[in-house]
């Protein structure tokens, strides 16, 4: 069969059609979605790994306050044993009123100074001097030894305990103290 | 032989070439096409269409968690500096020198015929936790030397067993110019200092192996 002139312009056009066609459609439709698609795609899976980051720092945080139940309890208990306001407003009489208690009368509390303590963050060394001029050795010891057990923030750092040259019968002691107090 | 003829015979031609129309086959192709291609491009919607779903899921539960996630972070600092703390004052109160239980310790070893006059002592703040007493007093009976001797032994004895680290030794011993009635008898006495020095540090020296006598 013989195609004509006009025949042939036909399916010439017909073949520039589809050509346009095709290539409008990848162009213009399935290009940019398939783009779009390989984008969202990649976001999608650059979330993963933060969700899965994030879920980790929860699940790390919600073990730490069950650990951090006890430690809260113990800064409470101590935070507790602090008074409010300015040391020396409280430690001395504080000091005085424990030993009275214990038949020990008379001690001369001083505050030595304050220096900060860079492993307690909020709180403050404060340095105290203890002069008890006459004591009885046995009760004193055991004033002690309390205070030392009521008093879990404080520690003696310098003591001396020595005979009366006036009353040999009684004891003269000093003492150093840090305790921990607020900032 | 009948003659058969055609008179639609044009009619017929022009019918065949409208049906043979290439522009018609190519227009019939190309609608195909397009609707494959129709097709496709709504399937692939769909797909954009589950995969943004997707996306978006994931962006809403990822908010949601990264403000939890901030405040868990926020919260595990504070948590962390708590333990910290609270592990801090531990430390500081189980590592404190006790010494209502030292006073009782060597007033207990002292025998009658020891006189302690003055007891002194400082523990260092830093991290060895090294504390250095000073023991001065008086020492009675027959060999008032020996006396002094025995508290020295005893409290050496006593100290090795409690601390990582004890070294009881004489800063001086002198006989004494009194004597004094122990028993209703008269003895010679001997004035003693003692040091004691005790380490409760984590890096406190190691204790020193006694030296071997030569030939032994």
């Amino acid at each position: 069969m013989k195609l004509g002139k006009d025949q042939i312009q036909k399916m010439v056009l017909s073949a520039l059609l589809l050509a346009f066609l095709v290539y409008a459609y990848f162009a213009v439709l399935l290009g940019p979605l398939m783009t779009q698609q390989e984008a969202v795609k990649k976001k999608t899976l650059e979330l993963t790994p933060k969700i899965e980051a994030a879920d980790k720092l929860i699940k790390q945080s919600a073990a730490n306050k069950i650990r951090s139940v006890g430690a809260q309890d113990v800064i409470k208990q101590l935070n507790a044993t602090i008074p409010e306001g300015a040391p020396v407003a409280w430690f001395p009489p504080r000091v005085a009123e424990f030993y009275k208690a214990r038949n020990v009368d008379k001690v001369t509390t001083r505050l030595v100074g304050m220096t900060p303590d860079k492993n307690l963050l909020g709180y403050v060394q404060s340095g105290w001097s203890l002069e008890f001029p006459k004591v009885e050795f046995v009760p004193f010891g055991k004033a002690l030894a309390e205070f030392e057990n009521a008093e879990l923030l404080v520690e003696i750092t310098n003591f001396a305990i020595e005979i009366n040259r006036d009353d040999v019968e009684s004891q003269h002691v000093t003492m150093t103290l840090n305790s921990i107090v607020r900032k | 032989m009948a003659l058969h003829l055609n008179l639609n015979h044009e009619i017929e031609r022009d019918k065949l070439a409208k049906a043979r129309d290439p522009l018609k086959l190519g227009m019939m192709a190309i609608g195909g096409v397009a609707a494959m291609f129709a097709v496709y491009y709504i399937w692939q919607q769909t797909v954009m269409h589950s995969i943004s779903t997707d996306y978006e899921q994931a962006k809403v539960g990822y908010e949601k968690v990264e403000k939890a996630a901030e405040a868990a972070e926020k919260s595990t600092a504070e948590l962390t500096q708590a333990v910290m703390l609270s592990e801090a004052f531990v430390k500081r109160i189980e590592g404190r020198f006790y010494w209502a239980s030292l006073l009782d310790q060597v007033t207990k070893l002292a025998q009658p015929d020891i006189q302690i006059t003055r007891l002194s002592g400082e523990v260092q703040p830093d991290a060895s936790r090294r504390c250095t007493i000073n023991i001065e007093g008086v020492s009675a009976g027959a060999d008032p030397r020996k006396t002094a001797e025995g508290l020295r032994k005893s409290l050496e004895d006593e100290f090795s067993k409690q601390f990582k680290t004890a070294s009881v030794t004489f800063r001086s011993l002198e006989d004494g110019t009194a004597s004094v009635l122990v028993g209703g008898v008269s003895q010679p006495t001997a004035l003693y200092q003692i040091t004691v020095q005790l380490g409760m540090g984590e890096d406190a020296a190691p204790k020193v192996a006694p030296r071997r006598a030569k030939g032994t």
